[in-house]
């Protein structure tokens, strides 16, 4: 069942805000609607007791950092896919809190909350995306693949591309051959 | 080898009759210049001859002429006188004939000392006479003129017995050279009757070897003909010739038994032959016979004859244009009757069509099985689970019970009607065979199982594998089928062992009457390591919709080992299976080469 | 689970079978994602609306395949071969499941292929993943013209 909350986004969203800013003592102004100034820096788990109590009426943070954020831990993993030519030996946790100086455990939360999608199902993603790329842009074969991608196994790199996408590596390279095919007719 | 090769007997019989010309010619030219010889020896002969006769002549013809003189001498009668004149005329005669002939031979002074001498005599006879007609004779002038003649004419005759005896002994040697010349040219003569005689001889037998030789050859030809004729009976097959410059027409024996006719039954005239075409072919064949004749190119036609008991039957003609021995262009052609392999081809066809018809039957089939059946399938599904998220509440224990196993039941059609689906497919016309390799295609079937694979654990190893002969997308069915079934007949908590191998074919096998041997198939063994199963069922397996009791929680159709053994029959191959309980399973697969 | 405040999702369905119309509703309603989903009986309707001036063009389009008038796939060719419905992902929605079908889809042009599930809970989670893969392409500028998925 869906609730539809309308509100008087002026006089109730203010009350609110002004009530959950007091209530962990931040400094602040209001400015237009939607904009609220920090007067001073907050620590992040004052912030996030002010995401939880705001959220608990619907309301978001729009955090610029955190969507700033996000986009960097997006950014650091299609690095970690794309620009190093074999993904590095230690952990995937570990290189991304080292990358970005924060626990894992926080980058994990924050991603999954905003993206609705885990990191390890981003970093699959992206690594199939490469895949991708390099199957039809650079003509490796699969082994090449699973090599540079840092897969134990070309069946690995299969089955995780299958259960990405549905289709095998192969019917994929097929599909887009004659696709290509199709437009170089035209 | 080489100078045999130049020395064929065209040569050598031309080289030998060149030589015995040669030979003959020279024996003749030998034989004339002898025959010469031998004229000249006789000539010489008698003109030797003639010479003494005519020295003898002249001896007499002077004693006469003296006897005449001393008569007239004596008794001076002038009768002695008459044949003076005369006499003399012989003496020169002899003379001059004697000049003649020795003007051939040698010593021309012998005969000049001789004319002297007959001066000298007639001069003495001229005086004789003076002195005896005279008033006075003196009779010592008469003495010594007559003692005188005496002389003369002794040495006349000694003169004359000089030469008679020059030419006696050169008789002799002419005689020699004559028996000489007589005995070489009889051996002349004779070598060289000899020697026609052989070369006659040689000839005669070879114009009697090649007259034999080409009776054997003709006899030959005659039966190769009467084979012909018998072959052209036996297969319905019959020959005919136009000869283009006479415009005559042959047919072959059995063109006319074609035609349901005895030989020669009608005058060999392309109008004869005509009238036997059906009506709707003639105009063609007509047509197309003409244009060839003109055109000088060569034809193939199919048309229908008819009978004169009204059977229709089939002829195929063949025809092209060549020379004959003697120069003149022909057209040579074969006929014969495919009425049988004609009508044969109206079958096929007829059953082509019916095998055409009933693969679009099975088509529609197939997306009616498909498509139609399972929408309904589907949609009872979709509504089980739909009171399944609420409705099922309402229900009651043995209600839910009953839900769930129409779910079931549902779900187990589901998977036999896509079961079914994929047999079809392997029944259906499109079968395009290419030269594919195995170990693509298990890169395939490794890539579709490649979930099931990481679920379970699996391991599988594939070895070298060939290159075959096959149907893509059946091939790859085959595999996926095979290594599904390992992967789900496995034992419990063993992860799955799966191995693919090309093997030798070392000793024979027979599978089915039929030899198996390694340059003929390949051989490729697909094992596990699962829960196997007894022996007794290996056949039984590959049964459509059988499947061996075990337990409820392997499930499956019963399809997959079927399709795994259309698919090797589609290709000419076999698929055996060995099993050993809890131990794992075994499949070798026999493909075509 | 998007959040509110980003736009609507529009999505659009082209399915004759009114079962599988009314399916497809309830589910994307029990997903919680905000929707405009708009249906349309065949295929003829869908290209008319779509062609029409004003549309505001879908962010996923399910089309079922077989529909009378107009097939799935004649829908699927004409839309590919218009630049303007670059931008819209084509979920193509079947019954069939063979593997060449499903190739020929994709090289004529889909994004998706869903064959349809017999369970409506799947129908659920299938929709789900569809939607959410959707957004991830979008928001993270993967390549759409390698955007595949089959479920």
């Amino acid at each position: 069942m869906r609730l539809y909350i309308k509100y008087d986004i002026n006089q109730a969203c203010r009350v609110i805000l002004q009530e959950q800013l007091e209530k962990l003592d931040i400094n602040y102004q209001l400015l237009d609607l939607g904009e609220i100034e920090f007067k001073e820096n907050i620590s992040q788990e004052t912030y996030d007791s002010l995401q939880e109590g705001l959220s608990r009426y619907g309301i978001e943070l729009l955090d610029n950092q955190k969507s700033q954020l996000i986009q960097r831990i997006k950014d650091t993993i299609v690095e970690m896919v794309y620009e190093k030519d074999k993904l590095p030996t230690s952990t995937i946790s570990s290189y991304l809190a080292d990358k970005l100086n924060l626990s894992y455990g926080y980058i994990s939360n924050i991603f999954s909350e905003n993206t609705f999608t885990s990191i390890e199902n981003y970093i699959i993603m992206q690594k199939i995306e490469r895949a991708k790329k390099l199957i039809i842009e650079d003509g490796l074969t699969l082994t090449e693949v699973s090599y540079k991608l840092n897969y134990s196994s070309v069946a690995h790199l299969s089955g995780q591309f299958k259960k990405t996408t549905g289709l095998t590596p192969s019917m994929f390279k097929r599909i887009v051959d004659k696709r290509r095919g199709i437009t170089s007719e035209k | 080898m080489k100078l045999k090769d130049y020395l064929t007997p065209t040569l050598v019989y031309r080289t030998a009759l060149g030589v015995s010309f040669v030979l003959v010619v020279s024996v003749a030219l030998v034989f004339h210049i002898q025959m010469n010889s031998l004229n000249n020896s006789v000539g010489l002969i008698s003109d030797s001859n003639k010479k003494q006769f005519e020295l003898e002549k002249l001896i007499s013809s002077i004693t006469l002429k003296e006897n005449s003189l001393r008569n007239y001498i004596i008794t001076k009668d002038t009768t002695y006188l008459k044949s003076d004149s005369l006499v003399e005329q012989n003496i020169y005669k002899s003379l001059s004939e004697i000049k003649d002939l020795v003007q051939k031979t040698a010593d021309p002074s012998d005969i000049a000392g001789l004319e002297n001498l007959i001066k000298q005599r007639f001069q003495l006879f001229e005086d004789t006479f003076k002195i005896s007609n005279s008033e006075n004779v003196d009779m010592n002038l008469l003495k010594s003129k007559l003692m005188e003649s005496s002389q003369v004419t002794a040495a006349i005759r000694k003169q004359i017995y000089t030469i008679r005896d020059k030419e006696v002994s050169a008789l002799k040697i002419h005689n020699i050279n004559h028996r000489y010349d007589v005995e070489t040219s009889t051996i002349t003569a004779f070598s060289l009757t000899i020697i026609v005689l052989v070369v006659l001889l040689f000839s005669l037998n070879k114009v009697n070897y090649d007259f034999r030789k080409l009776k054997k050859l003709n006899k030959e030809l005659n039966f190769a003909n009467q084979i012909s004729d018998n072959a052209e009976k036996v297969a319905g097959i019959s020959h005919w010739k136009i000869n283009m410059v006479t415009g005559k027409y042959f047919f072959s024996d059995n063109f006319y038994r074609i035609f349901g006719l005895e030989p020669h039954a009608f005058e060999e005239k392309v109008e004869n032959f005509i009238a036997f075409i059906h009506p709707e072919d003639v105009g063609e064949c007509v047509k197309a016979h003409e244009e060839s004749l003109k055109s000088k190119t060569p034809t193939s036609l199919t048309y229908r004859i008819v009978r004169h008991d009204g059977e229709i039957r089939y002829i195929n003609s063949i025809g092209d244009f060549t020379h004959n021995s003697n120069g003149e262009l022909v057209k040579i052609g074969v006929s014969y009757d495919i009425t049988e392999q004609q009508n044969s081809k109206f079958i096929l066809e007829e059953k082509n069509k019916n095998l055409i018809a009933i693969n679009a039957e099975l088509e529609s089939f197939n997306q009616i099985v498909s498509h139609d059946l399972q929408e309904p399938l589907r949609k009872i599904q979709m509504f089980i689970s739909r009171l399944e998220g609420g409705e099922i509440d309402n229900v009651s224990e043995t209600g839910k019970d009953y839900f769930s196993k129409i779910k079931m039941s549902a779900n187990r059609m589901q998977n036999l009607m896509m079961d079914l689906v994929d047999y079809s497919r392997t029944i259906k016309e499109n079968k395009v065979f290419g030269i594919i390799d195995l170990k693509t295609i298990l890169d395939n079937v490794l890539q579709e199982l490649a979930i099931n694979i990481e679920e379970t654990n699996a391991k599988v190893i594939v070895g070298k594998l060939p290159e075959v002969n096959a149907i893509p997308f059946q091939i790859q069915q085959l595999f996926v089928n095979l290594l599904a079934n390992s992967l789900k007949y496995t034992k419990e908590g063993i992860s799955p062992i799966i191995k693919v191998n090309a093997r030798k074919i070392t000793s024979e096998e027979i599978i089915n009457d039929t030899i198996i041997t390694e340059n003929k198939y390949h051989k490729i063994v697909v094992s596990d390591n699962g829960i196997g199963f007894k022996q007794e069922f290996s056949e039984k397996i590959f049964a459509l919709f059988k499947r061996l009791e075990t337990e409820a929680s392997y499930t499956g159709t019963g399809l997959g080992l079927a399709i795994c053994k259309k698919v090797v029959e589609n290709h000419n191959g076999f698929i055996k299976a060995k099993g050993v309980p809890n131990k794992g399973a075994t499949f070798t697969i026999y493909l075509p080469k | 689970m998007i959040s509110k405040d980003q736009s609507p999702l529009n999505i659009m369905l082209a399915d004759d079978d009114e079962d599988d119309r009314n399916f497809f509703n309830d589910a994307m309603k029990e997903l919680k994602i905000k929707n405009n989903l708009t249906v349309f009986k065949d295929g003829k309707d869908l290209m008319d609306y779509l062609n029409a001036p004003d549309t505001v063009l879908p962010h996923i389009l399910f089309l079922d395949l077989n529909m009378p008038c107009k097939t799935g796939n004649e829908c699927l060719k004409e839309i590919r071969s218009n630049p303007k419905f670059k931008e819209i992902s084509i979920a193509i929605y079947s019954t069939s499941s063979s593997e060449k079908d499903i190739e020929e889809t994709f090289i004529d042009g889909a994004n998706i292929y869903i064959k349809k599930p017999n369970d409506f809970s799947k129908l659920k989670k299938v929709l789900k993943e569809v939607v959410n893969l959707n957004w991830q392409f979008h928001t993270s500028g993967l390549n759409k013209d390698t955007f595949f998925f089959s479920i």
